[in-house]
């Protein structure tokens, strides 16, 4: 970001100074951030930190006692542990990625005192930790004040002076003090080496270290987690009597999955490979996969055994919704945006037209929806089947999938008719917002382009192929990473178009969470499973960001 | 991190002193005047029950020796009235009186949210007099006594929209089917003549509801109750539900019966005249008689218990809706106990049932056709449902008021439709509902 | 193009070809028209089925007998959408005082205040992702981006926290005004840092030549006024774009506001709307298609008069990951 700084302008006063300009940088950036950060970490941040706190806990509506990843093994069984560990060692991996650009950095550096950056690091680092704690000794005691306060008269004065009493606490005071004196210690000395020791990397050290140093101890937190829970997984098991394979699960679990990896690297590595070589690499990466794969198919139902059900089901319908609704959705989009984009009148007709699906309220839509796929043989959906000659359908109450319908086995059955109605509603709720974003992109691309491949003889579909797709890639990129982060949330359009007859079968893994909390307001095991629908959606777009952003093209 | 045994040892000490918080209040000698006391309903506007209910409470605001005044909001259905309850639990600013079934007032009242209405009942200075306590419909009332753990004799909650899940048939069709003219007195005859229907050119089946509520009146018209209050445990592995799931099984294959997916479609299919018989809230009555007129559909229906099994008579399921008081003050505890016995005394539920067509909780009052006012409803009707539940011969049945029992209605609707759409056997279905509903018994409920 | 390139002439001619209608273009209207029909068939019944009758809408009519405008006014009524109260002088007869209420009114309030909250909180920090140098920029923003990802679930209950205690701390600050819950602000402010609007303009911000900046700086200008007189004039399509899509964002939130609303004060319409669809009682089908419409009604016209500002910023933030 080297060409933000202009020409130094010879003035007086601190912030004309090359430090003070930086300091002053710095400094305007923070108030720019600050309400957007604040509100950031109120509403987004917090959140998180708070269900992971919560998901620990035995808790209805109020906190009742720490049970450590009882919540996590309910939820999954024995793949908690599992995945726990994987976590502890992605937090290492992390750390020690960002250890290693550090050493890099610093072996690139000509001044010795560039490595004083990472004293403030370290301590940023630890610091972080120390609000945390305090945090979390004060919102167990915040939370509990509408049950001191019960019988009493609940005017503002009486929550007010409990919030005090609550932050005088002698467990919440000490954490405080200490967490303000890490403030202070931690401003101070981040101040102390951007004005004595900064350099262009400075800001890199610093942000690397302090977070490897996060990393480092939130690793350590999580196999400490694990392995007591572990352990003491394995001591119950012992004194029932029962063999309780966890750890051959998770070597096994874990093979499998580095196996698999690996044969993707391979694979990548055998497509760029030369004619000779390529044979050899593509059967090794095959012979990898099967072998990853034979230990994920023999371990991973014997770790899932004693999971929850409804949860797993919950995540399959997810990824069917996932898969039956995006690629639909943004296909159809962009031929929609594509054919508006020839030169043709009633554009903007079109582009207002397509656009009220989306505008109009769910509560509102999901009426008529309902009634064109009623079951009942007079439904729209079933008079243009009758059109055809065929069968009235259950549609909204069928609970049997498509593929049954068509006879297939039920592992090739695919989703339940009723999800597929849902399906069908989100798409048409979202076609038209994709088109039209696909048509701000295809405004983009240079007319030029087109010309000169026209001149080439390119034909109308190279050309799409060649260059309209390559140059809308960022579009595409955009649009496919919020649409599949909306279906892994996906939840009004199937908590509003759910029938009794179809039971669980639509009922997506937010669906089910939702279901939970509400019914039976066991926050504890609800935020566990939320959290690790989160962990599921965050891993998927990081999958979706190595695996497409490579191909996505900036112009 | 290392802090985790210190944050549950917090907990403990927190807990405990709130157990020794939760003693009984002592109403006596306590002034409840000038107290405002704030009600969640949830009648939509422009119903009989909010306009009566609206002048009801003006009557009690203007005219109370104590300056109280009740300030009424509409909060939707009780879906929304339940989300609502659980941000008020959190946030510790309750309202005084709130509408909602047994079951949902017990989950509160687990958190410790909930007045036991016994204590203000019983109070000399408050309650009501033992004299007076005759006059009281006990049977109704007592849906909401909670005599098991953890409750030990809780009242919960003061009934007050009382109605019955009843069984509409439609007496031209079964005799257009060739049935006596009357309604069925046993299952076997309900299931004949719902095959008859869904056989014929012009009428269908028996609207199914895969709802628990339907779900537990069919249970109780074969004998059972999902609930076992003597062993205190969930029962689902019984021979009566298994009957149940069966017959709807044989129904549906059968093409008897019919699944629908919007709400109160089968008492609107019977108000049109295309079923011989529908299940549904005696509260639905009016619309039900509504929709016929609209539709101009003239054939008579009546309304009765339900057929039960051989050798189990005709059985009945009540709802009901009740009001909860919640803890606050002592002052405004009794101030919100006065508007209930306000709404509880003779007068109240004279204008309160002849504008509604709920049962009354007084034995002493007799509704006339004079006092009926509800517009949509024939007092013929209020007089047949009313004849019903005095019957001698129907056995009553009431859901389980627990705080596990909102879990437990979620999961039942999605055992009936893998039963009945063959996906799982109905032995496999019951144990794993079994096993899953005694775990959230054991985890909610105590 | 499919159809221009194999004609040689096409590429002769100016972009701003005239249409001219061949058999290539009347498959293209086709097709649209069928998008046409498909996108609005719904919409459109669900118009028509607001003039109907009961009995029509049951049967699944495609069209009414009679227009029935009185199920527009039942349902304005009944869902409590509007109350308009003039107040008059009793002895000159003087219009002294208008008090709106009603569903619509909270809804068009509450949206406002969350659209402009939204701009005033997202711009600069847009700006400093853009155009700054700061200790952890690429941190903060990788961090403020995986917000995106967490499910709603898990926000319902540390967002009710966070806005009953913050609520009572500006009450006790403010006085009865500063109120979160039931108010406006517990409607609006976790709405304000959208993480979507930040990405989007900074996106845009990112793309306004460095030459603008070096000018202004020698000019004197510091980023806030480069950002207030430079940055701000150019951006009125992205602005736009992230108003059109706040609005309706709020427009329709239904989950949130119903927790944090306990009477009609500050209730928006798609709680109103859905109170009135989901009650206890059987429902009109006729009067909850009239009133959804009249929900739908105002995000209509406005982003029939935002659309093509829309769409212009759509492509200039030029959407890239």
């Amino acid at each position: 970001m080297n060409r933000h700084r202009a020409t130094d302008i010879p003035r007086l006063g601190f912030f004309d100074t090359r430090r003070g300009r930086i300091v002053l940088e710095n400094l305007t950036a923070y108030v720019f951030l600050a309400p957007a950060g604040l509100l950031i970490a109120l509403f987004g941040l917090f959140p998180v930190a708070f269900a992971f706190f919560v998901s620990l806990h035995r808790w209805r509506r109020f906190p009742d006692h720490y049970n450590g990843l009882a919540n996590y093994e309910k939820a999954l069984g024995n793949l908690a542990y599992i995945l726990f560990f994987w976590f502890a060692l992605a937090a290492f991996a992390l750390a020690a990625l960002m250890i290693r650009r550090v050493l890099r950095a610093l072996r690139e550096s000509d001044s010795p005192t560039e490595s004083l950056n990472l004293l403030s690091g370290l301590v940023c680092g630890y610091v972080a930790l120390l609000v945390l704690d305090w945090f979390f000794k004060l919102i167990p005691a915040i939370m509990l004040i509408p049950r001191q306060v019960r019988g009493q008269n609940t005017s503002l004065e009486l929550f007010m002076a409990k919030l005090g009493e609550s932050f005088a606490m002698p467990e919440v005071l000490a954490a405080g003090n200490l967490m303000i004196l890490g403030l202070l210690i931690a401003i101070g000395v981040t101040a102390l080496t951007a004005w004595f020791f900064r350099s262009a990397r400075s800001n890199d050290l610093i942000v690397w270290s302090a977070f490897a140093t996060t990393l480092i101890v939130s690793g350590v937190f999580l196999l400490q987690l694990t392995l007591t829970e572990i352990r003491a997984a394995l001591d119950a098991a012992r004194e029932s009597g029962e063999a309780l394979p966890i750890w051959s699960q998770l070597v096994f679990v874990s093979a499998g999955v580095i196996l698999i990896a690996l044969a993707w690297r391979i694979f990548q590595r055998g497509i760029n490979a030369q004619e000779n070589r390529r044979f050899t690499l593509m059967a090794f990466s095959g012979l990898t996969l099967a072998v990853g794969g034979y230990l994920l198919m023999a371990e991973l139902p014997a770790a899932l055994a004693e999971a929850d059900d409804d949860l797993l089901q919950g995540f399959w319908v997810t990824v069917m919704y996932a898969f039956g609704t995006v690629p639909v959705q943004l296909s159809v989009g962009l031929a929609l945006a594509y054919l508006l984009f020839q030169p043709i009148r009633f554009r903007a007709f079109f582009r207002m037209v397509y656009f009220i699906p989306y505008i109009t309220p769910f509560v509102a839509t999901s009426i008529v929806f309902r009634v064109m796929f009623d079951a009942g043989k007079t439904a729209p959906a079933n008079r243009v089947l009758s059109l055809f000659g065929i069968e009235p359908q259950r549609w909204i109450l069928e609970r049997n999938s498509i593929g049954e319908l068509f006879g297939l086995p039920d592992f090739l059955a695919g989703p339940a008719l009723a999800l597929v109605v849902i399906m069908i509603y989100s798409t048409w709720t979202y076609i038209g917002y994709d088109a039209v974003i696909f048509l701000a992109g295809l405004g983009n691309i240079p007319g030029e382009l087109y010309e000169a491949a026209r001149i080439d003889g390119a034909s109308g579909w190279r050309i799409f192929r060649h260059i309209t797709l390559p140059m809308l890639s960022p579009t595409v990129f955009f649009l496919s990473l919020v649409a599949i982060i909306g279906t892994f949330q996906a939840f009004t359009q199937i908590w509003i178009l759910r029938t009794g007859a179809v039971g669980s079968k639509v009922n997506t893994a937010s669906v089910y969470i939702f279901d939970e909390l509400q019914n039976s307001n066991r926050y504890g095991y609800a935020s566990s499973m939320a959290f690790v629908l989160f962990a599921l959606i965050l891993l998927m777009t990081l999958f979706q960001n190595r695996v497409m952003g490579r191909r996505v093209f900036y112009a | 991190m290392k802090t985790k045994m210190t944050i549950a040892l917090m907990f403990c000490v927190l807990t405990l002193g709130l157990v020794q918080a939760q003693s009984t209040t002592d109403y006596e000698g306590v002034d409840p005047s000038g107290q405002t006391v704030v009600y969640w309903h949830q009648y939509s506007d422009d119903s009989s029950q909010a306009e009566t209910m609206s002048a009801l409470i003006e009557e009690f605001n203007s005219g109370n020796e104590y300056g109280i005044t009740v300030e009424a909001i509409h909060q939707g259905s009780y879906s929304p009235i339940q989300d609502l309850m659980n941000t008020a639990i959190l946030s510790g600013e309750l309202p005084n009186l709130v509408a909602g079934y047994a079951n949902a007032i017990a989950g509160w009242a687990n958190e410790g949210v909930v007045v036991d209405i016994n204590e203000l009942l019983n109070s000399p200075m408050w309650g009501i007099p033992p004299d007076e306590q005759a006059n009281l419909n006990f049977d109704l009332l007592d849906v909401n006594q909670l005599d098991f753990a953890p409750f030990h004799g809780m009242r919960v909650a003061w009934a007050n929209q009382n109605s019955l899940n009843i069984f509409y048939t439609n007496l031209d069709i079964v005799e257009a089917l060739g049935f006596d003219r009357r309604p069925p007195e046993t299952l076997a005859e309900f299931e004949a003549i719902s095959c008859a229907a869904g056989a014929s050119e012009m009428y269908q089946g028996y609207p199914l509801d895969t709802g628990t509520s339907h779900f537990e009146s069919f249970v109780a018209a074969h004998g059972g109750a999902i609930f076992d209050a003597d062993s205190g445990q969930y029962i689902f592995e019984s021979a009566e539900v298994a009957a149940v799931l069966e017959m709807f099984t044989r129904m549906l294959e059968n093409n008897c019966a019919y699944l629908f997916a919007e709400r109160y479609q089968n008492t609107g299919d019977f108000a049109v005249g295309v079923t011989p018989f529908a299940a549904g809230s005696s509260a639905g009555i009016p619309f039900v008689t509504w929709d016929a007129a609209t539709a101009e559909m003239t054939d008579e229906w009546v309304v009765s218990a339900f057929p039960g099994a051989d050798g189990v008579g005709p059985t009945l399921q009540l709802f009901v809706p009740s009001q909860a008081i919640l803890t606050a003050t002592p002052e405004q505890e009794v101030a919100t106990w006065l508007f209930v016995k306000f709404l509880a005394g003779a007068e109240a539920q004279l204008a309160w049932s002849g504008a509604t067509g709920y049962f009354s909780i007084r034995n002493d009052i007799e509704i006339t056709e004079d006092d009926f006012t509800e517009p949509r409803m024939p007092y013929h009707r209020f007089v047949e449902v009313q004849g019903i539940l005095a019957d001698e011969m129907v056995s009553i049945y009431a859901s389980p008021g627990l705080p596990s029992y909102s879990a437990v209605r979620g999961l039942v609707p999605n055992v009936i439709a893998e039963v009945v759409n063959g996906d799982a056997p109905v032995a496999d279905a019951l144990a794993e509902l079994n096993e899953e509903v005694a775990e959230l018994h054991a985890d909610l409920d105590m | 193009m499919p159809s221009q390139s194999r004609d040689p002439k096409a590429t002769k001619a100016k972009k701003t070809l005239p249409p001219r209608v061949n058999r290539g273009q009347l498959a293209i209207y086709a097709v649209l028209f069928a998008g046409v029909i498909i996108a609005v068939g719904p919409f459109l019944w669900m118009i028509s089925a607001s003039f109907m009758t009961l009995s029509e809408v049951n049967l699944t009519r495609l069209l009414p007998e009679n227009l029935l405008w009185e199920n527009y006014a039942t349902a304005l009524r009944r869902a409590n959408f509007l109350d308009i109260e003039l107040t008059t002088d009793p002895t000159s007869g003087i219009l002294q005082s208008i008090g709106i209420s009603g569903y619509l009114w909270n809804s068009l309030r509450i949206t406002l205040i969350s659209v402009s909250g939204s701009l005033v909180v997202c711009i600069p920090a847009a700006y400093a992702f853009a155009r700054m140098d700061f200790i952890g920029r690429n941190f903060i923003f990788a961090l403020f981006l995986s917000t995106m990802m967490i499910p709603g679930i898990v926000m319902l209950i540390p967002h009710l926290l966070t806005v009953i205690w913050l609520g009572r701390l500006s009450e006790s600050l403010f006085g009865p005004a500063g109120a979160w819950f039931n108010n406006w602000p517990a409607l609006t402010i976790p709405f304000f840092a959208s993480v979507f609007n930040i990405f989007l303009l900074r996106q845009f911000f990112i793309q306004i030549p460095n030459d603008l900046w070096e000018a202004a700086r020698i000019d004197g200008a510091g980023h806030f006024k480069f950002l207030r007189s430079v940055v701000l004039p150019l951006s009125k399509a992205p602005i736009m774009t992230i108003v059109t899509l706040g609005f309706i964002g709020s427009w329709n939130a239904l989950m949130w506001p119903l927790l944090v609303t306990i009477n009609d004060d500050w209730r928006p319409i798609a709680v109103g709307l859905s109170n009135f669809v989901t009650a206890d009682t059987p429902g009109d089908l006729n009067l909850q298609m009239a009133a959804s419409v009249i929900t739908v009604i105002p995000i209509l016209i406005l982003y029939f008069v935002a659309q093509k500002q829309f769409t212009e910023g759509i492509a200039q933030t030029g959407i890239r990951g």
